[in-house]
């Protein structure tokens, strides 16, 4: 019972997970941003809630929850948090600090208008999503296949 | 319709096990699904940050700067992680710690999620940037530990989950019992009322109000039909009582009426018989008278008259027989005079070997009854007793006793008795044990009718050689005259 409640686990996420071959996760602003780069730890800190700044504005992110292969590359690759931890470290920083959580996306279109309607936002989609697109700039490469 | 053969301890047994078969299961995988993916976020959570330490510690330590550095960098990573392997890869250059497994050859892609790729490996990449440069991390992460600990948790909820099951059980087993003892007991207890055992009561000892409950209403049901059963039996007895004096009143009724043909017959044939004895005393005297004293003749015409007179004396109880079960002219009566006069009359006439003593109250009270006929009542059994004690010594004992709402007037001997055919018809006229020419059969009928023609009643006790009592009740008179009490039946 057990082998076959695992398998079809294994099947279930096997299916959940869309291919990745050749996909580049990529870090976006806007084309009016005035943000040419950002490291990786400020990254991390811009998107754990903490206060990131350039030239006096306040850097604002938004998270992409289009597929689940994006949330978990977000995850691993920018948080390192397993899913439910950044969700408690998200809670925790809204109930303890007053902090305001990230707007979240579900459709990748609507978190690049959002991204090219405000040079502040900054968010993260597959490289063919904004290949094409002159009102993103990407940043840096997140992960690559 | 439902099947009848499960009982209640097993009815409620194989559903609280069909219960437990439902839930379980989705409790276990319901908990189980929990379990494991909080050891997979643990897991998951843990690869990931201690990946980025490493991935910063590269980016902004000195490891980066050689291979030695860095393979001793992935060492300690594999040294103080669970990582099973650690790699470092710097564009075509690839700096892996000797510590990890050898088994791992080349490092798969990252993985997104616990438990896939199928090596029981969870690999991270991560990029680094370091002085302009850019390289990867690659660290594998052993995922059997986490899994034992999942299958760990797994099998003690599931050793949990049995060791409840057959608690479950048991206790259900346990209160369907405690709950169907109870039950069996009213049953045990309805079905020996149902076979006839009225007495037994409908009681349990439970402290469950709903049972203790049934078992008060049963009982004050089986209450109430027992009181029902006993009020329909004494109804059936007085309808069986009332059925056998309406036979025997009935038996009288045709006994009277059967009295009162043979009296009616009787009394007109008493009364031609006795306009046919007149002529014949009247001449056979006056032919005695006319004969001289030495008449051979004297003796023929004396014997004629001596049968004359019996004759007549027949006829005289025939129509005294006949008279009373007519009407009879009745009077306020002292039957203490009347007692007293017939043993006086009784006793000159009965032999010495007969003892006669009496036993009469001082108070007793008026009778109706005609005295004339009380005499010949009490003569008549006074010379029945004697008869039934001829030949031998014996008492003969004549009582009159105030025994409201009645008096007893009792003539007892010691003589022979009588057996029940015998008893049964010593009232009938003409019924007689005496040898033919002796009796005549008459002396109890006219008793009877006498008795009778007073609304009194008589009752004899008798047995075979233990002697024989007639008991007469008479009604006791009221104060307005009337006969009190109810009529004493025969």
């Amino acid at each position: 019972m057990r082998r076959i409640a695992a398998a079809f686990l294994v099947l279930l996420l096997g299916t959940a997970t869309p291919a990745l071959a050749g996909e580049e996760l990529v870090l976006i602003v806007s084309t009016r941003s005035d943000v040419d780069q950002l490291d990786s730890s400020l990254v991390r800190k811009l998107f754990l809630g903490l206060t990131v700044t350039h030239h006096g504005n306040r850097l604002r992110p938004v998270l992409n929850e289009a597929d689940s292969a994006i949330k978990e590359l977000f995850l691993q690759n920018i948080v390192s948090m397993s899913d439910s931890t950044y969700d408690r470290y998200l809670l925790r920083l809204s109930l303890l600090q007053g902090r305001t959580q990230p707007t979240v996306y579900r459709n990748n279109a609507e978190l690049i208008n959002a991204v090219a309607a405000d040079p502040t936002v900054v968010g993260y989609v597959w490289a063919r999503d904004v290949a094409h697109d002159p009102r993103i700039k990407i940043l840096r490469v997140v992960w690559h296949d | 319709m439902a099947r009848l053969n499960a009982t209640f301890t097993n009815f409620v047994t194989v559903c609280v096990v069909a219960i437990h078969l439902v839930l379980l299961p989705a409790l276990y995988f319901g908990v189980g699904y929990v379990i494991r993916k909080s050891h997979e976020d643990l897991f998951v959570h843990h690869a990931r940050t201690f990946a980025r330490v490493l991935a910063d510690e590269f980016e902004v330590g000195a490891a980066f700067d050689s291979p030695a550095k860095t393979s001793d960098l992935l060492d300690l990573a594999v040294i103080h992680g669970e990582a099973l392997y650690a790699e470092l890869m710097n564009g075509d250059r690839s700096v892996r710690s000797a510590l990890g497994s050898p088994d791992i050859t080349e490092a798969r892609r990252t993985d997104l999620s616990f438990a896939t790729g199928g090596d029981d490996l969870y690999f991270v990449v991560l990029p680094i940037e370091h002085a302009g440069q850019s390289a990867e991390l690659r660290v594998g992460f052993d995922e059997r530990p986490t899994k034992e600990r999942i299958q760990l948790a797994l099998n003690r909820m599931l050793f949990l989950l049995a060791v409840y099951l057959g608690t479950a059980i048991a206790a259900a087993a346990y209160l369907s019992n405690r709950l169907s003892r109870p039950i069996r007991r009213l049953q045990d207890v309805s079905r020996s009322i149902a076979s006839g055992n009225y007495a037994q009561a409908l009681q349990v000892n439970t402290g469950i109000r709903e049972l203790h409950d049934l078992a008060t209403d049963l009982e004050a049901m089986r209450r109430e039909l027992v009181g029902v059963n006993d009020r329909l039996r004494q109804q059936i007895l007085e309808k069986e009582i009332s059925e056998s004096s309406r036979d025997e009143l009935q038996k009288q009724l045709r006994h009277r009426q059967r009295l009162e043909t043979v009296g009616t017959l009787a009394g007109g044939i008493a009364h031609e018989f006795n306009n046919v004895l007149v002529p014949i005393i009247l001449f056979t005297e006056a032919a005695m008278q006319d004969l001289p004293r030495d008449s051979t003749s004297r003796g023929d015409l004396e014997r004629v008259m001596t049968s004359a007179r019996r004759a007549r004396n027949v006829v005289q109880k025939i129509l005294t027989f006949s008279h009373v079960l007519g009407d009879t002219a009745l009077a306020p009566t002292d039957l203490r005079s009347v007692v007293g006069e017939s043993i006086t009359l009784f006793a000159a006439l009965a032999p010495p070997s007969i003892e006669i003593r009496t036993e009469i109250d001082s108070d007793v009270p008026l009778v109706r009854a005609d005295a004339t006929l009380a005499g010949d009542v009490i003569v008549n059994l006074c010379t029945n007793a004697y008869q039934a004690m001829q030949g031998r010594n014996g008492v003969l004992t004549v009582g009159l006793k105030n025994s409201p709402p009645h008096v007893e007037l009792s003539v007892t001997d010691t003589g022979h008795g009588m057996d029940q055919a015998t008893v049964d018809r010593i009232f009938e006229p003409f019924f007689t044990t005496r040898p033919v020419g002796q009796g005549t059969g008459l002396g109890l009928a006219v008793v009877h009718g006498i008795v009778e023609s007073f609304g009194a009643a008589i009752a004899v006790e008798t047995r075979p050689g233990a002697g024989t009592t007639f008991r007469i009740l008479f009604p006791i008179i009221k104060d307005d005259g009337r006969s009190g009490g109810t009529a004493p039946s025969n």
